[in-house]
């Protein structure tokens, strides 16, 4: 098999990529954690995140 | 003026903290408050304000001063013995709402939030067109003139792609925890039929979907309300994203030298959203 001929499941990241991204995140505290959580919550929490209907562009 | 003595050795109580899945769960303990004044059973009522007076969490919802996550879920007083001026208080701190849900994980609302997570993996019957190289699976046949009903002439070779059927592993994960939130219904939206758009739980974008997200009151007494939500999340090694296929009107199947990304397309269809931020897992 060659890139050409590959038909499978679409591979948008490589295997040492998301080795990568697991060693990155396994780096992190519990405080910077926290952070980013508190950070992708806080929209929701306070009800500003708008949600995209279906069919439109992804967020 | 009354005393109060807490987990008294001399009427033999003692403190008991109770600890599940790493979490606490239950505290009990007990308070001695004697050199009371009142007559009658105006003595119980006298003893709750008087430790409440000397300690100011122990009133129903005060938090425990050495297990967080614990508020004083209940007071129950009774007398010491044949002693009508000193009277014993039973305290049992819970978890918020803990006679109502199976997992407690802790809510920091503006904080971030944590989840505990539960799941599995099973077999599941799936279609595929590809084996696990990513190549078509076809199979091909060279007609040698010697077949009762050949379907093409002799001395060429005929190619079908055939999809199999296999066992495909799907896992689903469960998270549950408390978040304090003013639109709960909004949560559940922005995540159900959502993909992940980034890497997530150690797969890739697109193979990760949020299949179901729950919600019911656990505190009503915070504001806003504090709701238990459930997110479920289910994994398909293949993708969510629906695939498409040229097929070739004779033979009902697509061909086999079919190309990707021009006879076979992956199309768009779910919204994504990155998760990691959202759940640290």
């Amino acid at each position: 098999m060659t890139e050409d001929t590959y038909i499978g499941p679409p591979r948008n990241v490589t295997a040492d990529e998301i080795n990568a991204t697991i060693a990155e995140r396994q780096a992190l505290t519990e405080e910077e954690k926290r952070e980013l959580s508190a950070d992708a919550w806080g929209p929701l929490v306070r009800g500003e995140l708008r949600v995209r209907p279906y069919g439109d562009s992804n967020t | 003026m009354a005393t109060v003595t807490l987990n008294p050795v001399a009427v033999g109580t003692s403190p008991q903290i109770t600890q599940r899945g790493g979490i606490y769960q239950e505290l009990r303990f007990s308070a001695l408050v004697s050199g009371l004044t009142e007559t009658d059973n105006a003595v119980l009522e006298e003893a709750i304000d008087a430790a409440a007076a000397a300690h100011s969490n122990l009133v129903p919802g005060g938090a425990s001063t050495n297990y967080p996550g614990l508020f004083c879920d209940e007071i129950s007083v009774r007398m010491n013995g044949t002693d009508t001026k000193s009277v014993i208080i039973d305290y049992t701190f819970r978890r918020k709402s803990a006679s109502s849900v199976t997992y407690l994980g802790v809510g920091y609302h503006d904080n971030g939030a944590q989840f505990t997570w539960s799941g599995g993996t099973a077999l599941t019957q799936h279609e595929t067109p590809w084996d696990a190289y990513g190549n078509p699976i076809v199979v091909s046949h060279a007609w040698q003139g010697t077949e009762l009903d050949q379907a093409a002439p002799t001395g060429t070779t005929s190619y079908i792609s055939s999809p199999i059927s296999v066992q495909l592993p799907l896992t689903t994960v469960t998270g549950r925890g408390f978040l304090t939130i003013a639109y709960p219904d909004l949560v559940s939206k922005a995540f159900t039929g959502y993909v992940n758009s980034d890497i997530w739980a150690g797969e890739p974008p697109g193979t990760w979907m949020c299949t179901s997200v729950t919600w019911e009151p656990s505190d009503t007494n915070t504001s806003p309300v504090t709701f238990e939500f459930s997110f479920t999340f289910e994994h398909n090694p293949q993708g969510f994203q629906p695939l498409v296929w040229f097929i070739n009107p004779r033979t009902g199947t697509p061909p086999h030298n079919v190309v990707s990304g021009v006879g076979v397309r992956q199309i768009v269809w779910y919204p994504s959203r990155p998760f990691y931020p959202y759940f640290p897992v």
